[in-house]
């Protein structure tokens, strides 16, 4: 009796609390939504910014965060994903909102042939192959004469007032933000989830016990690209001109991986707090940069880099997890799955 | 239930500061006339990026020092039809996606009256279609582009030339030496970048360096690409050497243009003609540092010392003592050039309408530090190019005759 009782109320506990987290998300998504007509149009630009690199981020996050495996390659597939974009609308004239899904599947293909092999590799052999794949995507789209050379792609523009044209893209990059969470959510939760888990903990015992590595490996690296390539492609009509060093920067890859670093690497939660944390203090130190007093001047451009410098430092010294491994340090939880 | 609260407060209270933000900075800022002039005694406000860190912070540093520099000039003149002027200038870090953020910034929060572009096509491509949406001038001393140009009818430019047109003076100035003396045997190395390839190729079947030599009959024996990102450039001078180029074109921007004249030199390559045509490379600080390796080398420039045009000396000894310049910079020029323009534009029409100001631009001639200018339908300057060869640590102007201070050194 007194089984069933406990029973009734941890359901009824468990159910409240998914409650309580169901209407947090709905209200978050809902302010978000409104955010886009209430903001400054430069506000609207930073969260597509923000919104993007979360994309990206999550995207890094099923195979870099849940299975451990450090992969700086992340900007082939988006690049891969604008390009995509830019060559079917200019030299095909594929729609543009077609384009978009061919983008992703374009990224796949590429993940699939890159994958293979680049899959069999672990720890730091794995990182540097994704690198070498990185340049070599750059080098081959800066010498292909489809792809406009270093001379690169000039996308059309939507024809929209300035402002419409903004809510387009952030509006674009929050639904697809908010999939790309969602799809992280559930990932965590499920057994690929744990999988990957057991992959980043310990690989060759996860495969003694029956784990199919290599599968779920690129299965992990598949659902990134096919994200990472549709990001690819609203960037690149977002930003009307793409070229080969600005598409392929390694920056971007680094960017991604530190985000979810300082967020805290393998948590759903990481990439939503780490991506705002590092781009919204950056936009705003450029703004202040020139209008705040400094030693007689004004502060310097290069403040916020000095700025990132010390947010790194902390993160590494103090939350070695990231803000939710804090979160959870604080909270007396498990820091590992 | 704690987190929740915690997360509805704190997003609450991000909206209320972000509208906040939004609605102090549109009631600070109006406009009061039909000619979109401020208010009496209200400033006239320009805003522009540059990337005054990451890659190119080196040029965006010349940008600055003029841009402060004519803003204290003109504000002690009583300032733009008797407003003041306050210039805002955002660091974009030379990287596109940051620019764009900040050019929505400038025309929809700081309400800027006058926009500049930023330094290099990469990014000046990616900020045109925001002024042009916003039906805003891009005042441009920050780039060359004929295709940016041609598409586009918000753009009022500073150089004196186009990429097809950058290597013409070498050309005109072989065309003007005995038969026996021209090079016949052209090597090229082109950085891949938009800018040097249609310096290289030229636009639409017109200018480029391929085309003005073929018309001229010389055999290119020497035509490769390299990345930006280039740190050994060895393997391409030995193959100029082996192919014995005698006109050689080293189409890059600053940093490798650098390292192929110090390889150049270090391999004994010495070509009779040997044309840094890329980016103004040879009027940086940085070429007085070559020594020897810079010596003699050819280069495109717009305006220089002894021209005297309206301003030139005063720009070059503001240099001088600011920037501790020994050259005189071209980008100090093409930027001081582009806000000559637009104050002329600005008090002749007297009024801040962008499709007037435009109108009167390119109806009207300018006096600048890059020589009196004229402006074609795309909003170009008419070509004005002068070629100057590195001689003995300064910059002489070799061509056109009529503008030269030395005659041209052939090896």
């Amino acid at each position: 009796m007194s089984s069933a009782l406990l029973e009734q109320v941890t359901a009824r506990t468990r159910w409240r609390r998914w409650l309580y987290r169901g209407l947090g998300a709905a209200a978050a998504v809902g302010l978000l939504a409104v955010l886009g007509v209430l903001i400054p149009l430069d506000w609207v630009t930073t969260l597509s910014a923000v919104f993007m690199y979360i994309l990206l981020a999550e995207s890094w996050n099923i195979l870099g965060g849940y299975a451990g495996y450090l992969n700086f390659g992340m900007v082939t597939f988006f690049g891969v994903g604008a390009y995509t974009a830019g060559v079917l609308c200019t030299q095909y004239n594929v729609h543009p909102l077609l384009t978009i899904p061919l983008a992703g599947v374009m990224a796949t293909v590429v993940a699939l042939l890159v994958g293979v092999p680049a899959l069999r590799l672990r720890g730091v052999y794995f990182a540097i192959l994704t690198l070498i794949i990185s340049f070599l995507t750059q080098v081959l789209v800066t010498n292909l004469d489809i792809t406009g050379g270093a001379s690169g792609i000039y996308m059309p523009s939507l024809p929209f007032d300035p402002f419409t044209n903004e809510q387009i893209f952030y509006y674009a990059f929050l639904g697809l933000m908010l999939l790309a969470v969602l799809l992280a959510f559930i990932i965590e939760r499920s057994r690929f989830g744990y999988a990957l888990v057991a992959i980043r903990e310990d690989e060759d015992p996860a495969e003694i016990l029956g784990v199919h590595t290599t599968w779920l490996k690129t299965q992990a690296l598949l659902l990134g690209a096919f994200l990472a390539g549709v990001a690819g492609a609203i960037y690149a009509f977002h930003t009307s001109y793409i070229e080969p060093q600005g598409t392929f920067s390694l920056d971007i890859s680094i960017d991604v991986v530190l985000m979810s670093l300082v967020g805290g690497l393998g948590t759903w939660q990481g990439p939503v707090i780490g991506v705002p944390l590092m781009l919204v203090t950056a936009q705003v130190l450029r703004i202040l940069a020139g209008e705040l007093p400094f030693l007689g001047s004004t502060i310097p451009p290069e403040f916020d880099r000095v700025v990132f410098g010390i947010i790194l430092i902390l993160v590494a010294l103090l939350a070695p997890y990231g803000v939710m491994g804090l979160v959870r340090r604080v909270r007396g939880r498990r820091l590992t799955v | 239930m704690k987190s929740f609260r915690l997360f509805v407060t704190t997003t609450v209270l991000l909206v209320l500061i972000l509208t906040g933000c939004s609605a102090a900075q549109n009631a600070g800022s109006s406009t009061s006339s039909s000619n979109g002039l401020p208010p009496a005694g209200q400033p006239i406000v320009i805003g522009g990026t540059l990337g005054l860190t990451g890659a190119y912070a080196g040029p965006s540093a010349d940008y600055k020092a003029t841009y402060d520099y004519w803003l204290q000039q003109v504000n002690s003149h009583g300032g733009l039809l008797g407003h003041p002027v306050k210039m805002i200038i955002y660091d974009d870090e030379s990287n596109p996606a940051t620019a764009q953020s900040l050019y929505q910034r400038l025309i929809h929060q700081d309400k800027v009256n006058l926009l500049l572009s930023p330094y290099t096509t990469a990014i000046g491509g990616a900020v045109l279609p925001i002024a042009a949406a916003n039906h805003m001038i891009l005042w441009n001393g920050g780039f060359v582009g004929i295709k940016l140009f041609k598409s586009s009818q918000w753009m009022i430019g500073s150089y004196t030339y186009q990429e097809p047109d950058y290597s013409r003076g070498v050309f005109e100035m072989i065309d003007s030496l005995p038969a026996s003396e021209r090079p016949t045997r052209v090597g090229i190395v082109t950085e891949q970048n938009p800018f040097t390839l249609a310096v290289r190729d030229g636009y639409q079947g017109q200018g480029g360096v391929i085309n003005f030599a073929k018309q001229r009959g010389m055999q290119i024996v020497l035509n490769e690409e390299y990345p930006p990102t280039a740190t050994d450039v060895s393997g391409l001078i030995q193959r100029a050497k082996a192919a014995k180029v005698d006109l050689f074109f080293a189409l890059s921007l600053p940093n490798p243009a650098a390292l192929i004249a110090r390889t150049a030199y270090s391999l004994g390559f010495k070509p009779k003609i040997y044309c840094a045509c890329g980016s103004l490379v040879t009027s940086l600080p940085y070429w007085a540092q070559l020594g020897p390796a810079g010596e003699g080398i050819f280069s495109t420039a717009m305006a220089v010392p002894s021209d005297s045009y309206d301003g030139i000396n005063d720009l070059f000894t503001m240099l001088q003592q600011v920037r501790h310049e020994t050259v005189f910079s071209q980008y100090a020029a093409v930027a001081m050039t582009i806000l000559q323009v637009m104050q002329q534009a600005v008090e002749g029409a007297r009024t801040l309408d962008q499709q007037q100001l435009r109108a009167y631009v390119l109806s009207h001639r300018f006096n600048t530090v890059n020589g009196p200018l004229t402006f074609d339908q795309y909003g170009m300057p008419r070509y004005n190019a002068v070629l100057v060869q590195y001689l003995n640590g300064k910059n002489e102007v070799v061509w056109p005759p009529s503008r030269a201070t030395a005659k041209p050194q052939l090896q």
